[in-house]
């Protein structure tokens, strides 16, 4: 392979046109200029970052900076080099394609004695192996069970605040709402719940009315059935759940049933009642799974 | 040549032999085109991510176990926080530069996925996917997805209020899927929400999807430097059989270089002036809470709208359920890249050229009807889905119930695309009729290599 | 004479500009004059305050009228009355009972007029005043009640049904107390048990916090996804135009497909 620059199409250069730039002295300014801009740029970057400069500054020394260099980068080629088209051949194929049988080998060095079903059971465990190296995945979880579809809610656990204070049914005014927790299980996602005080009286079916406290007081879940976001939004008027991520929206008057939205799901109501102290607690897990449906 | 750059190259060359492949590589020759250039500003953006992300990770917590701040961030000022956002709060506050290359490193993200969508969007319409570029095609269909799995790993790093409305999403996502479902979820995130979320995707973001994603792009790239790039049609020569450009050294260098720096200077200039990754508002994840208007990352507008769009549905079998969110949230976005995977033979289907012999010559988007009627077409129905995430936002400037704002959607989800799609197909193919009728009968189209 | 005339002229001049400026400011929004005056006089006050404003739709003895914006002010609370009248939402602009009123009423009027209501109508309850409270504990006390409708920023968002949510910034804290006591049209209400009289300092401080962000030179202060997807799209079109300046070319496409003439030609090169 010679290295001289010469008539091997792979590592000259087969030009078919050259646009020489003339000479430009603006141009040489602009390169100059930009040039020195781009310098100082580096220099306030480097030293206001160093000092722990506004970010003001160093950022926009950064980026006028970076623009500078490119103008100068760009001016300078443009003007120091002439503006070449070359070709280079592809690869051509073959105007007719070789046969199968035709073509050379990959491997020049074949099998001498022919032993097909010694090559297939090698192959075969060797494909066992390879499967086999994938369930490490096994490991990277526990057996979900009914993990995934049992909250921490059970008869007589108390509702408390985020705080962890437990509630009383007096705690909520009319047209209120507030999000609860079990008691001990704060911030545990599945078991999320929003106790509303509705605003338009009694809640009609299919609301469960024995699992309603002072005859407006509810609660439900607070996992959307949708796609699991907080149904954080309480519109009191129509006394509607709504849920800002998709818009679903659940009237929570008639057992928080979806009336707009991409959701077909009721959100799962708590059964509620009020123990010996007055306190608001459960009566036992939901009875329909919380959250979006699981596959 | 400086005769330091000279004395350097002499002392390799005479141990590495580096001047053959030297002189390969800069006499390569390669095609001016602005929509070449898309690929090289997602390669770029991917360099910028590496080296803010160096930094970034320096600084990371990944972990969710609370620690209280005791930064100069009045807003969490002794304030128990999780690891992760509190580590990323620090940055932003108390390290100098921390905000400026946060902010760079977000920007480079959503300049990642934009330009690789755009260069996709090339590839398609200019039928640069064809034979023989179906493998380097499928290659990168495969790095968007690399690209959009870094971004929602990226972005959920941060552990604020809406990466949990997102993660939660994701969560739902996996359940759906059928028989499989709970299972998914205990596998990603080992546990009940939040789960081991973050050093998982701590593990992802910067260490396996990084190397899958470097990985697959030097494949990529060399199989554009093996099979050559395509080109539009240049008069006087036959792009068939040869590339016309411009060589290298100079004119690639110095565009690409150009383009580096463009690309980082404006990212600078962006990360200035637009808060593109400022959180201290949003707050950290708190379990059972979330912000309205809050949204996922613009790149998957389009899921959003999808699931938010579409009428109600759990239809349940026994044993199992097909859900809403398993159709639109899972299999409408496998189906998009599935139809990405497959337009390649599609089009070998449905075209009226020669689809067995190579091609390197670059098309109009308008060349080809059927091209022009699914692309136009599936473009116009992800962007309809995208534009219907804002919902509460358009329902809100326009002062117009937001339920009346999907129904509109609901309505145009269908009709655009199809309206769209028709139009480019109609105009496409009278376009072809014309030229061909304006053509001499003995001329060959330029898709075909002359004999 | 000249100097004097020149004088005269200036001073003529001044005159003019002054009266001009009392004007303007006295052809603003309504102003009932602001003195002090006794306590029959200021129940007077009160009692005009309410027929020339708000008698024509709540009825001169307060027993409301015909619409839900025009209800009974019998024993309404009086931290209800006070917020409408801060928010500007009372009296309304036009007749139907919409749109933000026009009337600007300043403390004193608005205290009289308090003051009156709550001696004829029996208003109940008392005005809440909140404490200086913590911006950092603020912030999670926010998040825990009123993100999920105001949004994390305080900006506000849709309820759905034709339901907006305010945004929350610029507000008096009084006003801010009132209406997460008092939960107004759709909002909810927060009793003391949920939401403590110290927790509304806090919301308060927090609120201003947010107000004093510190802002881009753009002027913008953390984003919503769908506004900095727009920015994206600056982006995307900033770098698309990088691109064109950089390849150099100014149209699209290239329109120069090669005839057969053209393949004949010589071709660059060795083959």
């Amino acid at each position: 392979m010679t290295d001289e620059q010469g008539k091997d199409p792979h590592k000259g250069l087969d030009v078919i046109g050259t646009h020489v730039p003339p000479p430009s002295e603006v141009n040489d300014t602009i390169v100059m200029g930009a040039s020195i801009l781009a310098g100082i740029c580096a220099i306030v970057f480097a030293v206001g970052l160093t000092l722990g400069g506004p970010m003001i500054v160093y950022g926009s020394a950064l980026a006028v900076g970076l623009l500078a260099l490119a103008v100068a980068v760009r001016r300078y080629f443009a003007a120091a080099y002439p503006d070449i088209e070359g070709v280079e051949p592809r690869e051509i194929p073959d105007a007719e394609p070789t046969r199968q049988e035709d073509a050379e080998p990959v491997a020049e060095v074949e099998p001498v004695h022919r032993r097909t079903v010694v090559q297939r059971m090698l192959i075969g465990a060797a494909a066992l192996f390879g499967l086999s190296l994938a369930t490490p995945v096994a490991s990277l979880g526990p057996a979900p069970g009914d993990t995934l579809r049992r909250t921490e809610w059970e008869e007589g656990r108390r509702l408390v605040t985020p705080d962890g204070e437990p509630l009383r049914p007096d705690d909520v005014a009319v047209g209120g709402i507030s999000t609860v927790w079990p008691e001990d299980a704060v911030e545990v996602e599945s078991s999320a719940v929003i106790l509303v005080r509705l605003s338009t009286g009694a809640p009609r079916p299919p609301t469960n009315l024995d699992w309603v406290v002072d005859d407006d007081l509810v609660a439900y879940s607070k996992v959307c059935t949708h796609a699991g976001c907080p149904v954080g939004l309480f519109r009191e008027r129509d006394d509607a759940l709504f849920c800002p991520c998709h818009q679903s929206t659940f009237d929570a008057a008639r057992g928080a049933v979806p009336t707009f939205g991409p959701t077909a799901r009721a959100l799962p109501q708590l059964p509620m009642g009020v123990d010996d102290d007055g306190f608001l607690v459960a009566l036992g897990d939901f009875t329909e799974q919380v959250g979006p449906t699981f596959g | 040549m400086t005769p330091l750059f000279r004395f350097v190259f002499d002392t390799l060359d005479a141990r590495l032999r580096l001047r053959g492949p030297a002189r390969e590589v800069l006499n390569k020759v390669f095609p001016k085109h602005w929509s070449f250039l898309l690929g090289e500003v997602a390669l770029f953006s991917f360099v910028i991510l590496v080296l803010t992300g160096i930094f970034l990770a320096m600084f990371y917590r990944p972990s969710d176990d609370p620690i209280v701040y005791t930064g100069s961030a009045e807003l969490f000022r002794g304030r128990t926080l999780p690891g992760a956002y509190a580590s990323i709060v620090e940055l932003s506050h108390d390290v100098t530069g921390g905000l400026l290359f946060r902010r760079i490193h977000r920007g480079a993200a959503y300049l990642f996925v934009a330009s690789a969508l755009a260069h996709l969007l090339r590839i398609l319409l200019t039928g640069a996917f064809r034979r023989p570029r179906e493998v380097n095609t499928h290659i990168g269909t495969t790095l968007l997805i690399l690209v959009i799995a870094l971004a929602y790993t990226g972005q959920n790093l941060v552990f604020d209020l809406l990466a949990g409305s997102s993660l939660r999403i994701g969560y739902a996502t996996l359940g759906s899927v059928p028989l499989i479902g709970e299972s998914l979820i205990m596998a990603v995130f080992g546990g009940a929400y939040p789960g081991q979320v973050v050093p998982r995707f701590f593990a992802l973001h910067v260490l396996i999807l990084p190397a899958m994603l470097a990985g697959l792009l030097t494949l990529h790239l060399v199989l554009v430097a093996r099979q050559r790039h395509t080109q539009f049609p240049v008069k006087g020569v036959d792009a068939q059989r040869y590339v016309v450009g411009a060589p290298l050294w100079p004119s690639q260098f110095a565009a690409s270089t150009t383009l580096a720096l463009v690309v980082g200077g404006v990212l600078a200039a962006f990360a200035v002036l637009v808060p593109w990754s400022d959180f201290d508002l949003h707050g950290p994840l708190v379990v059972g809470h979330a912000s309205n208007a809050g949204h996922a990352e613009w790149w998957l507008f389009y899921v959003q709208g999808a699931i938010t769009l579409f009428p109600a549905f759990d239809w349940f079998f026994p044993g199992f359920a097909v859900t809403h969110m398993f159709v639109f949230g899972t299999v409408l976005p496998l189906g998009l890249f599935g139809l990405l995977y497959a337009y390649p033979f599609i089009e070998r289907r449905l075209a009226d050229y020669d689809a067995d012999i190579d091609n390197h010559l670059c098309s109009r988007p308008l060349d080809v009807p059927v091209r022009a009627g699914l692309v136009f077409a599936m473009t116009t129905f992800v962007t309809v889905l995208t534009v219907a995430t804002t919902n509460d936002v358009l329902a809100r400037g326009l002062r117009v119930p937001v339920e009346a704002v999907m129904w509109t959607f609901r309505v145009g989800v269908v009709a655009l695309p199809l309206l769209v799609g028709w139009a480019a197909y109609a105009r496409a193919r009278a376009q072809v009729r014309r030229r061909q009728a304006a053509k001499p009968a003995t001329v060959e189209p330029s898709t075909k290599v002359p004999a | 004479m000249s100097a004097v005339r020149g004088l005269l002229g200036w001073s003529g001049l001044a005159a003019v500009i002054a009266l001009v400026w009392i004007g303007v400011s006295a052809g603003g929004p309504v102003r009932a004059d602001v003195e002090e005056d006794p306590p029959e006089q200021q129940s007077l006050r009160g009692d005009t305050l309410y027929s020339n404003h708000c008698a024509r739709c709540h009825g001169a003895d307060g027993t409301g009228g015909s619409n839900e914006l025009s209800p009974p002010l019998v024993g309404m609370e009086a931290a209800r009355v006070d917020l409408v009248l801060r928010t500007g939402r009372m009296p309304p602009a036009r007749e139907d009972g919409s749109g933000q009123g026009d009337i600007e009423w300043d403390d004193d009027n608005r205290e009289v007029l308090l003051a009156h209501l709550t001696a004829v109508f029996d208003l109940e309850g008392s005005i809440p005043s909140p404490e200086e409270g913590e911006a950092a504990v603020g912030r999670e006390v926010f998040a825990k009640h009123c993100a999920a409708c105001h949004g994390y920023t305080g900006d506000g968002g849709v309820g759905g049904a034709g339901a907006f949510v305010p945004r929350l910034l610029g507000l008096d804290p009084v006003t801010v107390a009132e209406a997460v006591r008092v939960g107004p049209f759709q909002m909810p209400r927060f009793a003391e048990e949920q939401v403590s009289d110290q927790d509304l300092g806090h919301i308060v401080a927090y609120l201003e916090e947010v107000a004093a962000e510190e802002a881009t030179l753009l002027n913008l202060v953390e984003l919503n996804p769908v506004f900095l997807a727009a920015f994206v799209g600056v982006l995307a079109i900033a770098m698309l135009f990088s691109c064109l300046w950089i390849a150099g070319r100014v149209t699209m496409f290239p329109d120069a497909a090669p005839t057969a003439a053209d393949a004949a030609e010589t071709e660059g090169g060795d083959a």
